[in-house]
């Protein structure tokens, strides 16, 4: 039994998880910071790293006592390396640092994107690569290919927006809070998504586009004026979802058929969304197996890392032979660096 | 021991302090990417275990200051030993033996400084007073841009080591529960317009 302790700092999310044997969460804390920074209408940087760093210290405890877990039980230690926001990254990884030197541990770093993909190991006990993976979430719109651990090509991203960015920037647009990717999922199930019907973005191959449907319903909402009932903004926020998914889904469809992968993945901050989570199921039935994993493991959490850390971390050799002793040298990531 | 690490500004500065003060070890070099901070402090430290963090909570960069702040905090949670903030100007200031404006890198031309017995301040070198000669550590770049607005930084042989200084610091500095280490910016956030 192998013990990993997670941490992750990317963006507005502070979190720190205890997974055993990369499969099984322990505890899973997490701390959201969208109070933090919903007057900005957006994640501000500077505020972020600076809460991250408060947040971290009671999130530890609470994760090793939430998986009644000592320090020395512990095997790995994993942090997000990125891609995420710079300073907020910082943070997560000097206090790995700190630790795997405190507690003689080998410390490894996480690609942010890998980590999503492995949420839904955590989800499906027996999901093994070779997997195919649509990564949706603000940052993310990318197709991955898994053929095995620690092994991803990203096989189509998007030109520009990505899915969660283009929800955001719509929900702006329609009045709604920020967050705007629940605010317009739940305004999207009150609305018909083809009574205003919008354009779906259609590239060659396997790239994706949102800016364009952006842009349209913009236009038709310019259109629209002070004539814009109640029903109108549901119905346009029901199309945006409609545009957004549906291409997001073709493009996965595509790269089922062209890979014949027998597992299909659908993760990160976006596939909470309603319509994706329904809509994915109906395209990938009867292809593939399709693991989407639950609510609280699409978000950013710590846990996903510990379980990609576990399975992809090139210290692997590394657990269980730690040296012992406090401040001993730890086996750190040699990629792990600032 | 009090291991005492500084990143918040153009040199990253170590140190070894004992009990009574006395500095047993120090280190100072440019900051540099690509540092492993564990293993400087570990070199320096040799079999030395600290019984007390000290870091450096700038201002400062904020690349640098974020890298030893989080490092520190780490390495005092995961020793369950305290951790003591040590504001970045004081530790200049306490490196002369007279009144003297301390300065850091604020990057962008500019430049964190704190007058004797003031608060830290963030300006141009032009609209920093002219009453005392400066301690601090800026960049290259920085340091021109001051000795342009005929400011006069104080060499270092004329000043404490940074070893020396930090035990002066450390007498007054209190420790703090882990969470509420802050990080010292000066930036304002103003409010996005949508
Ligand atoms: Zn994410």
């Amino acid at each position: 039994m192998a013990l990993t302790l997670g941490i992750e700092t990317s963006c507005d999310e502070t979190s720190v998880a205890v997974v055993q044997d990369g499969r099984k969460v322990l505890s899973n804390v997490i701390h959201s910071q969208v109070d933090l920074h919903k007057d900005f209408g957006g994640v501000v940087p500077e505020l972020a790293a600076r809460d991250h760093l408060e947040r971290l210290p009671s999130l530890l405890d609470l994760a090793l006592d939430n998986a009644n877990i000592k320090p020395s039980d512990l095997d790995l230690i994993a942090v997000t390396r990125g891609p995420g926001l710079a300073g907020c990254l910082l943070v997560g990884v000097g206090v790995g640092e700190g630790l795997a030197a405190a507690w003689s541990k080998p410390l490894t770093g996480v690609n942010h994107l890998w980590g999503h993909t492995y949420a839904a190991m955590l989800a499906q006990p027996d999901l093994q690569p070779p997997l195919l993976g649509l990564v949706v979430s603000g940052a993310h719109s990318d197709l991955v290919r898994m053929p095995e651990h620690g092994r991803f090509e990203v096989i189509g991203r998007t030109r520009d927006d990505a899915a969660g960015e283009a929800f955001d920037k719509a929900a702006r647009m329609l009045g709604l809070g920020y967050p705007g990717g629940p605010a317009l999922d739940r305004l999207a199930r009150t609305g018909d998504p083809k009574r205003r019907p919008l354009p779906r973005p259609s590239l060659e191959g396997l790239e994706y586009s949102f800016s364009g449907l952006k842009t349209a319903l913009l236009y038709r909402l310019r259109d629209l004026g002070g004539s814009l009932t109640e029903q109108d903004r549901a119905d346009l926020a029901a199309a945006f979802e409609h545009s957004v998914v549906e291409s997001l889904l073709e493009k996965l469809d595509q790269a089922l058929t062209a890979s014949q992968s027998q597992e299909g993945v659908v993760c990160g901050g976006v596939a909470a969304n309603t319509l994706l989570r329904k809509r994915s199921e109906e395209v990938v039935a009867g292809r593939a197996r399709l693991t989407m994993p639950p609510l609280d493991l699409c978000t950013d959490n710590a846990a996903m890392i510990a379980a990609a850390g576990y399975s992809t971390s090139p210290l692997a050799g590394e657990v269980g032979r730690s040296p012992g002793g406090a401040f001993r040298p730890a086996v750190v990531d040699p990629s792990l660096s600032w | 021991m009090i291991f005492v690490i500084d990143t918040s500004s153009a040199m990253t500065a170590l140190a070894v302090i004992d009990e009574s003060g006395v500095v047993e070890r120090e280190e100072v070099f440019p900051t540099i990417r690509n540092l492993s901070m564990a293993d400087h402090l570990r070199s320096l430290a040799g079999a030395a275990m600290p019984a007390k963090i000290a870091v450096a909570t700038g201002p400062g960069s904020f690349t640098g200051l974020r890298v030893g702040v989080s490092f520190g905090l780490g390495l005092a949670m995961g020793l369950r030993i305290p951790i003591v903030p040590l504001p970045t100007l004081d530790l200049q200031a306490a490196r002369s033996d007279e009144p003297a404006t301390a300065v850091s890198e604020a990057g962008r031309g500019r430049v964190y400084y704190q007058l004797p017995g003031g608060e830290p301040a963030l300006g141009e070198a032009s609209e920093i007073p002219k009453t005392y000669r400066l301690v601090g550590w800026v960049a290259p770049k920085t340091e021109a841009a001051l000795e342009q607005s005929s400011h006069v930084l104080r060499p270092e042989r004329e000043l404490r080591t940074f070893g020396q200084a930090a035990a002066i610091v450390l007498e007054k500095a209190r420790e703090v529960p882990y969470g509420s280490l802050k990080l010292e910016y000066m930036q304002s956030f103003a409010s996005k317009s949508i």
